[in-house]
């Protein structure tokens, strides 16, 4: 079951995109900073916010059966009597992880190679950049962090809930 | 892209570790082979590709060195085949959970061209 809409839009914007550096060779080196930003930043989200929550204790290591089933939708939970921060599904491990505290270090240097990384891509290719030598994937990247956040504020909140969770029946 | 494998739970992390392994010892392998050859620094540090010109200054020969780099094109057409998969399955897992514009459109799945 492949998701062929998702892999035909994906190639339709990567080719509009790659037809850019027909144009000019500066054009091509701000698209691989803009693939290594893009990247990295998603992935530095995920990552961070993992570690927050590796941090803070909030990833339970087993839930039982039926609490798990009144997790799954809005309502906050009998066992979980500390506070209403927790509303919704809860985060629970896998079959596998790096466990404790080799698992917190794993984590924030994951966190700290992706914050080098992203910071070491916007920079341009020599000293004092003139318009046509400057690295242009700040712009493109801060327009498209704007222009999400613009939508999920119009639009999507109202359809956005959350990722959909599977239940185990 | 795992909800598309069978045993995924393993296959998954086992293909990861040993992609990992195989591209960062043979490509470490090449690195230093390649810095090895550099004869002219300077003539190799203004272009565009470096690589290129490490080819040319160690074959002194056009068409042996326009091989070699159609080999390293042909590696990037095959990983960029790959990271293509990867872009396309997070697009549609966000559009699963309605979060894109035109998620209806997008999150459609059909099985007439399914791999497992």
């Amino acid at each position: 079951m492949t998701p062929v809409n998702a892999v035909l839009v994906t190639s339709a914007i990567t080719v509009l995109i790659g037809l850019i550096s027909i144009g000019s060779p500066t054009a091509f080196n701000d698209l691989l900073s803009l693939t290594i930003n893009g990247l990295y930043s998603s992935y530095f989200l995920v990552c961070a916010l993992l570690l927050w929550r590796r941090c803070t204790g909030r990833i339970h290591t087993n839930i039982p059966f039926t609490e798990s089933i009144s997790n799954n939708g809005n309502t906050s939970r009998g066992f979980q009597s500390c506070s209403n921060l927790d509303t919704g599904p809860q985060l629970v491990w896998g079959p596998w992880r790096v466990p404790g505290v080799l698992g917190i270090i794993c984590n924030s240097f994951a966190c700290v190679f992706m914050v080098i990384i992203i910071f070491f891509s916007f920079w341009p290719q020599g000293l004092d950049p003139t318009p046509a030598t400057m690295n242009w994937s700040c712009l493109v990247t801060g327009a498209v962090a704007m222009l999400s956040a613009t939508y999920y504020l119009i639009q999507a909140h109202k359809s956005y809930t959350g990722p959909v969770v599977d239940i185990d029946i | 892209m795992s909800e598309e494998i069978n045993h995924a739970s393993t296959v998954v992390p086992r293909s990861i570790l040993t992609s990992v392994l195989v591209n960062g010892v043979l490509g470490f392998a090449m690195l230093l082979a390649e810095l090895f050859c550099i004869g002219d620094t300077s003539a190799v540090l203004g272009q565009q590709f470096p690589f290129m010109s490490i080819f040319l200054q160690a074959t002194e020969n056009l068409p042996s060195a326009a091989i070699m780099v159609s080999v390293i094109i042909l590696l990037s057409l095959c990983s960029t085949i790959g990271l293509l998969a990867a872009a396309s399955r997070m697009l549609w897992a966000f559009s699963r959970d309605r979060g894109v514009p035109g998620w209806r459109f997008v999150s459609k799945v059909s099985s007439t061209f399914s791999c497992a």
